[in-house]
């Protein structure tokens, strides 16, 4: 009875998040635009067509947008996974000196609310002459804290005598790190990805203030422009871009969500 | 001949030392066993011959060649882990292979190598698999001939045997013995049970607290330590020890018996008298100098019988061939003069002069 209970809470909950996706969905296929309502969920009349999508992805310069959008979370969630892991192998294997205010620094970083960095983000983006580019996008988002911190904690928990044992067979501390650390490390790294794909993805302030051209857009700028060049809000053209931008994430998070679940339940860390 | 030679070596972790300065020499192809209990340095040492840890102070010579500051991958050492420290997300072949790729050998010659070890170490039907799906024996193996196919000149040994049940130790004991005899190379194996160090080594380095304590043949230790902690850390069921007084006149006077010494040693006051439970003689008649006590429990282990025995408040372990005790019956025992091992209270060393 309190499993039926909790079953039927639970699928009202999904029903609510769903619905959007169900209209936004519905609504991009639609050859007619209005406003949206209740009648949006189950729209009556009209048409099937695909003409949003191609009109939105050609004219709407979205094919741009989706490229960039690309562009820049490819690089910035590779680089994560490389520099986060890298400094997170350091913070928890190797002693030097100020290790321990190393973490310290970086951990108060966690507390600086990323509003505050905006107007120096932008003006060392400027000062470095890199306004309106890619590598504007990517980066000042090259190296995470919480992906830091993430992969550290999970470094720590990797028996040291595997690192012992590969360095008495003479292996360099790059070998160590890409060939044992590393493909160890999937799990957190998988986590790390996840969530450097769905920032990078989804953002939208800092693309906004490091870049001006519409050719340098990605797909969260590109839907708020279009939405704010187009008077009279068009739903069908504006749910067809949405699609565009989040159909990817969706299916990226699928992904690797099942690897997360392979990796953790996989638990094969001690020899 | 010396080949490997400790200069008083030394290490300090943050102030506290786990090592006081120690020499030691090992020989070519010597199997060396560090004992002691746990905290007592012999891991300390095994991991600064490894080049693992760095030396606090002192020198370490491989062959006449200065070791102390060279890498540990230029030190042509091998090492088995208490905990395997396979890689887990390599199959056993590649866990094989990882040395020798780093060594950058042709292909055949890693192929070669690979099959020779696992064939040794009949792991051959293994090497596809990875190692959480194998037994605990089995990773064990894999571990040594990770060891074996970088052909060192030393193979170091930490407690290789303590995750795995007790047949299957007795088992990986006679193997390594057995590797040991076929590849004759110098050997050194840490332990903390006394039962591996004496029947697995040709030479025993008994530790405690940062120090070596005595080093020898195993036999030799067994019978004749220089101190009460290597008699009582060697031998099960361990030695006994009886508290008693040496008289002027010569004689030997505790609650359990007293024992006629010779007449002319030097030596007066309180002593510790310890004797191994294989040397006492269960005597039917009284005679002087022999002891009495109470049998209060027996344990048959088949080829002898352990008797624990009471006495004026000491407990005694006596082992008999094969007379048989009923719990509570008086027996009278008696033990050689060249059995008696005499240690002084104070400073716990031997006192060679009695008898």
């Amino acid at each position: 009875m309190r499993k039926q209970i909790l079953h039927i809470i639970l699928f009202s909950l999904a029903l609510i998040t769903l619905v959007p996706l169900w209209v936004m969905f519905v609504t991009s296929f639609l050859d007619r635009s209005g406003p949206l309502g209740l009648g949006s969920v189950f729209p009556i009349g009209g048409e099937f067509t695909l003409g949003n999508f191609i009109e939105v992805w050609i004219e709407g310069n979205f094919g741009r947008y989706f490229l960039n959008s690309l562009i820049v979370t490819f690089f910035i969630t590779a680089a994560n996974l490389i520099f986060d892991g890298m400094a997170a192998y350091a913070l928890a294997r190797r002693e030097f000196k100020g290790r321990g205010w190393l973490i310290g620094l970086i951990l108060i970083k966690l507390m600086i609310p990323a509003t505050v960095l905006m107007v120096p983000t932008f003006i060392v983006v400027k000062g470095l002459g890199l306004y309106d580019t890619h590598l504007a996008l990517i980066l000042p988002m090259v190296a995470e804290t919480f992906g830091i911190f993430l992969l550290r904690q999970y470094m720590l928990s990797l028996p040291v005598e595997l690192e012992e044992a590969a360095r008495l067979e003479g292996a360099s501390d790059w070998r160590i790190f890409f060939t044992i650390i590393m493909p160890l490390s999937k799990p957190a790294l998988a986590v790390v990805a996840i969530h450097s794909v769905l920032v990078s993805w989804n953002a939208y302030i800092y693309p906004l203030i490091l870049t001006a051209s519409d050719s340098m857009r990605t797909l969260p700028l590109g839907i708020a422009f279009f939405r704010s060049s187009h008077s009279g809000v068009d739903s069908a053209h504006l749910m067809a871009g949405s699609v565009i931008a989040s159909l990817p994430v969706i299916l990226a998070f699928l992904v690797f969500q099942r690897q997360i679940i392979a990796g953790l339940t996989k638990g094969a860390v001690k020899g | 001949m010396t080949y490997l030679r400790l200069d008083r070596v030394e290490k300090t972790f943050s102030g506290l030392t786990a090592l006081f300065p120690s020499s030691l020499e090992i020989n070519k192809g010597e199997f060396v066993v560090f004992v002691g209990p746990s905290g007592c340095g012999k891991t300390t040492l095994l991991r600064l011959i490894a080049g693992l840890e760095e030396v606090s102070s002192g020198r370490i010579y491989l062959d006449q060649k200065e070791l102390t500051w060279i890498e540990p991958k230029n030190r042509g050492v091998a090492m088995v882990f208490q905990n395997y420290a396979l890689y887990p997300h390599l199959t056993v072949e590649k866990n094989l292979l990882y040395p020798l790729s780093i060594l950058k050998l042709p292909k055949e010659e890693k192929q070669a190598r690979v099959k020779q070890v696992s064939e040794m170490l009949e792991i051959s039907s293994l090497l596809a698999r990875k190692p959480a799906e194998l037994s605990g024996g089995q990773r064990q193996r894999v571990a040594i001939g990770r060891a074996l196919v970088r052909q060192p000149d030393i193979f170091l040994f930490d407690e290789p045997l303590s995750n795995l049940d007790a047949r299957l130790r007795e088992q990986m004991r006679l193997e390594i013995l057995n590797l040991h005899s076929k590849l004759k190379r110098t050997t050194i194996y840490v332990t903390h049970d006394q039962y591996e160090a004496m029947t697995l080594s040709e030479t025993l380095v008994v530790m405690n607290q940062g120090r070596i304590i005595q080093k020898g043949n195993p036999l030799e230790l067994y019978k004749n330590p220089n101190c009460l902690f290597v008699a009582q850390f060697l031998g099960s069921p361990p030695i006994n020890i009886i508290k008693g007084q040496v008289t002027k006149e010569g004689n030997f006077e505790s609650p359990v018996g007293n024992i006629a010494l010779k007449p002319n040693h030097s030596f007066s006051g309180e002593a510790l008298l310890g004797i191994r439970p294989e040397n006492f003689m269960i005597e039917a008649d009284d005679n002087p100098g022999y002891f009495k006590g109470k049998v209060l429990f027996m344990e048959h282990l088949g080829r002898e019988i352990h008797l624990r025995v009471e006495s004026e408040g000491f407990y005694l372990w006596i082992i008999s061939k094969d007379k048989i005790f009923v719990p509570g019956e008086n027996i009278r025992f008696s033990v050689l003069p060249e059995n008696r091992l005499w240690f002084s209270p104070s400073s716990q060393n031997r006192i060679l002069d009695l008898n």
